[in-house]
């Protein structure tokens, strides 16, 4: 009736051995028991061997976890079973997570540089270059040039040339209060000038597939 | 006494800076005020011209910083107004003959004498500008109701910025209230829109202006003329009066019936 308990970037990697289910999910309860303040908190990935588990199963162990304050959020297991009924509880099954790390939400949002804020406008023969994004709260004048690695978003009117995604990221956009600039590119794709003039009230201008497009940014 | 000392400038060449100098001077003149004009267009210089003193030059700004003479004896007295003075630009300079330390002395001697000191800044944004705008406290961008013309502004008013001597303040010189009213010239609010700074004055078109200006004879002396009056608006309110804007249109109306003709703007 062993286990063994092994760290990775994101918690515990619980390994059962074989024999009894019930005996050793006893035996490890008891140790948590034992150590509480240690595994207070904790994500635990529960390697379950080659043994076919039933929903009930892992739902109960789910639990008793729970109550501990301990979050199980994988099941690992070689029986086809097993993995399924995890899959159904909304576990992960996949061993991959043990070698990726998985990034915590504000990880996720400063993922390359943060995005500056500019509070006035930007003047003819002014030149914001910068590799993130960038929001303006002020308009972009005829003659002022923005060319980010990432989105654009002016809180005003925008008349100069704006570049975003200009390392060649299409999945950047631009949006704008009222949108009339002299030139638009996203990425490597220009946008042609004749639906430049067509001035709708605040639009967002992103690529996709490969195509322009100019829609209402309506927040959805 | 300390002198304010107001820059008027524009980015693009021939929109009325010189004019405008020349017109506000003598509208603060007329209000009892010591002034003097700068002329910072060294080696294109215009301003002695225009308020008619081109001939009684003897010394310029450069003799004055090179010491071939004291600052008092290169300033010359209007004709006109007893507490009016001119300091001439070098015609045989260019820019680079001056530096913006230069300017910043200059005006810390004047500052004691006068009220108000006015620079008129040459076109561009290079060694000129910069050193009109040094000594400025104020800043009067001035622009043409044209695209090109509000362009250059736009600019100028970055740089201005950028240099920490805004926020600016702006006159609209040249309007044809009928153009406007046609829509084929941009109106104020097109302009203010874009530029985003306060309105200090418009000045209608006039032909006053282009026979002044040979003559020598600022038109803010000619008592009818609209663009002469738009000038002495704007001195009172450099001076903090509240002024209204006069409204184009009606006067557009009135002048129409009065003189049966297209004439040239309102106030």
């Amino acid at each position: 009736m062993t286990f063994k308990i092994k760290g990775f970037n994101d918690g515990l990697l619980v390994t059962l051995s074989e024999g009894d289910w019930k005996e050793n999910i006893t035996c490890f309860l008891t140790k948590i028991e034992a150590q509480k303040s240690f595994y207070k908190g904790a994500k635990i990935v529960l390697d379950c061997g080659g043994r076919g588990l039933s929903v009930v199963q892992l739902s109960e162990i789910r639990a008793d976890l729970g109550n501990r304050d301990i979050s199980l959020f994988a099941i690992l297991s070689q029986s086809k079973i097993t993995e399924k009924n995890a899959k159904l509880l909304g576990l992960e099954t996949n061993r991959e997570i043990l070698e990726k790390p998985r990034k915590r939400l504000n990880e996720t949002l400063l993922l390359g540089r943060p995005a500056i804020f500019i509070n006035k406008t930007i003047r003819s023969g002014n030149k914001v270059e910068y590799d993130g994004s960038v929001v303006i709260h002020g308009d972009v004048n005829p003659g002022a040039e923005i060319i980010v690695a990432g989105s654009v978003m002016v809180w005003g009117k925008l008349y100069g040339n704006v570049v975003a995604g200009s390392n060649g990221d299409q999945s950047q956009i631009i949006c704008a209060l009222c949108l009339k600039p002299s030139k638009l590119r996203i990425a490597n794709i220009s946008f042609p000038i004749e639906i430049l003039q067509i001035n709708k009230n605040a639009v967002k201008a992103y690529i996709l597939d490969n195509t322009v497009v100019i829609n209402a940014w309506d927040f959805k | 006494m300390t002198a304010t000392v107001v820059t008027i400038t524009s980015g693009k060449g021939g929109v009325g800076k010189t004019t405008a100098t020349a017109n506000i001077a003598i509208a603060l003149a007329e209000l009892n005020k010591k002034v003097v004009c700068i002329d910072g267009d060294i080696g294109l210089r215009n301003l002695d011209v225009v308020m008619g003193l081109e001939n009684r030059i003897v010394y310029d700004i450069i003799d004055v910083i090179e010491g071939r003479c004291k600052l008092k004896q290169a300033m010359i007295r209007d004709k006109r107004m007893e507490e009016l003075y001119l300091l001439p630009a070098a015609q045989t300079r260019d820019k680079n003959a001056l530096d913006p330390k230069d300017m910043v002395s200059i005006c810390n001697d004047l500052k004691p004498d006068f009220d108000w000191i006015l620079i008129d800044s040459p076109a561009g944004i290079e060694r000129g500008f910069q050193n009109a705008i040094a000594p400025a406290d104020e800043v009067i961008v001035i622009t043409n109701p044209d695209v090109s013309a509000v362009r250059d502004a736009d600019r100028i008013i970055g740089l201005i910025e950028a240099e920490q001597k805004g926020p600016a303040r702006l006159i609209i010189n040249r309007v044809n209230a009928a153009m406007v009213k046609r829509g084929e010239m941009l109106d104020k609010e097109d302009i203010l829109e874009l530029l985003a700074i306060k309105l200090i004055g418009i000045v209608p078109e006039d032909e006053n202006v282009v026979i002044s200006t040979n003559r020598g004879q600022p038109v803010v002396l000619e008592t009818k003329s609209k663009a002469g009056q738009a000038f002495k608006n704007i001195a009172q309110r450099l001076l903090g009066e509240d002024i209204p804007f006069l409204q184009f249109d009606e006067k557009e109306d009135i002048f129409s019936r009065l003189f049966g003709k297209k004439h040239s703007g309102g106030s």
